[in-house]
């Protein structure tokens, strides 16, 4: 009895490997779980319930496709374009609620001249994106870009951030196009998944470490470093993270540049210049990485 | 096919080649024969064991070698194939070399001491 709530506990824990595989091998990895010996254990330990958790991670991030190296980079690649996007509609909702909240109301055709075009259209990219229509995004994404600056230039001289993502994200949609055939492209609830952990990354207050108050910087800087450590400990197993947390971190870079230009604010801010180095130095290792260990035997 | 191009193996992959040295095994045996041959060293959770089959089948050194149903579930057995055995025995001898290299310079009273310390759990990584 205890064997089959032990089984259904390892079945629900192979809901982290993509469908395909676990139709070709769940039986075969609950039976070695399992075991041959008489159990009583109810729950799987947490050293099992890791390690599948982070082998469902690697068999997403390309580990074990013909060509892994290709499939970091593209999915990478598309990963990112989709992370900058739902950030630029995350900030850009933020700051339309800001705005009704202060005089907005009053006003209301001004905040949607002024942001709410701008929006539409990046959810509209980001859908056509989430839906696999890179080319509609792309069309999409430079319409986001173009079409609300010339409506109104609020975000673009503001240089607020969600100005940037269409202008970041576009390249990216149009590489993409360029995947091979041979490369598949992300499953659709995976990429959602990935892009939410990417925005759930950026909602950790970060700024809050540069507090007076010594209590609230311990509580950001526990929520920082438990934030980095979650996020490390998926990417160093399903690496396209590391692709797709750079246009993100490019996004604050660009806004910082944008308002500030070269100041010291540029390298202070956690969101800035220091997260992006770090980033594309991870992404960097983790192509290069993959690309050894593919020549590598095993 | 030269072995000095060929980087080595690490050590998880080494150990679930020699384990299927004997003949075939499924997955749970694997982990537990790899446990047995590293002395308690090498303990796979089925996880990572699954990642090192998935490489090795990717690079033709183990194949899938039938199935049987065991309490009502598929049981996959794999074995070595001849290029895997080839290259777990270059990578023996490598490692052979490597311990040479150390062990023929060593002063007779610090390899008895390291003998009685450690007497079968001596470590020797690939490198």
């Amino acid at each position: 009895m205890s064997s089959d709530v032990l089984e259904k506990r390892y079945r629900m824990l192979l809901r982290a490997y993509p469908a395909d595989y676990r139709r070709e091998r769940a039986d075969e990895l609950i039976d070695t779980l399992i075991g041959d010996e008489p159990t009583t254990r109810r729950w799987p330990s947490a050293r099992e319930a890791a390690s599948l958790v982070r082998g469902g991670l690697r068999v997403y991030g390309g580990g074990t496709a013909p060509r892994p190296t290709a499939v970091l980079f593209w999915q990478g690649i598309h990963l990112g374009a989709l992370a900058v996007l739902a950030l630029g509609v995350l900030i850009g909702l933020d700051d339309i609620v800001e705005a009704f909240q202060f005089g907005g109301l009053s006003d209301p055709l001004t905040v949607l001249r002024n942001q709410g075009i701008h929006e539409i259209a990046l959810i509209a990219a980001l859908v056509a994106l989430v839906a696999g229509r890179a080319r509609t995004a792309a069309v999409l994404a430079v319409t986001a870009a173009v079409v609300p600056t010339v409506i109104s230039q609020y975000l673009f001289l503001n240089g607020l951030p969600q100005w940037w993502a269409p202008v970041v994200a576009t390249p990216l949609i149009v590489l993409g196009l360029r995947r091979p055939a041979d490369v598949p492209p992300a499953p659709r609830a995976n990429a959602v998944l990935v892009t939410a952990g990417i925005l759930a990354l950026h909602l950790i207050p970060a700024g809050g470490l540069r507090m007076a108050d010594a209590g609230p910087r311990i509580v950001v800087a526990v929520m920082v470093v438990a934030g980095i450590a979650a996020f490390l400990w998926v990417a160093t197993a399903d690496q396209r993270l590391l692709i797709a947390v750079v246009p993100t971190l490019l996004l604050g870079t660009l806004h910082q540049l944008d308002n500030s230009g070269l100041t010291g604010e540029l390298l202070r801010r956690p969101d800035a210049l220091p997260s992006l180095v770090v980033a594309v130095l991870m992404a960097v290792v983790a192509v290069v990485s993959t690309r050894q260990r593919q020549r590598t035997r095993a | 096919m030269g072995s000095a191009s060929r980087p080595a193996l690490r050590e998880p992959s080494y150990f679930v080649l020699a384990a299927l040295l004997g003949g075939p095994l499924h997955g749970y045996a694997v982990i537990k024969r790899v446990k047995e041959l590293s002395d308690g060293r090498v303990t796979l959770a089925a996880g990572s064991l699954y990642s090192v089959i998935d490489r090795l089948l990717g690079e033709g050194l183990v194949t899938a070698d039938g199935e049987e149903i065991v309490n009502g579930r598929a049981r996959r057995y794999y074995r070595l194939t001849d290029e895997g055995c080839l290259v777990l025995t270059e990578e023996a001898d490598r490692l052979a070399q490597a311990a040479r290299v150390v062990m023929d310079r060593l002063p007779r009273r610090v390899q008895s001491q390291a003998s009685a310390r450690h007497p079968s759990t001596a470590r020797i990584r690939p490198a």
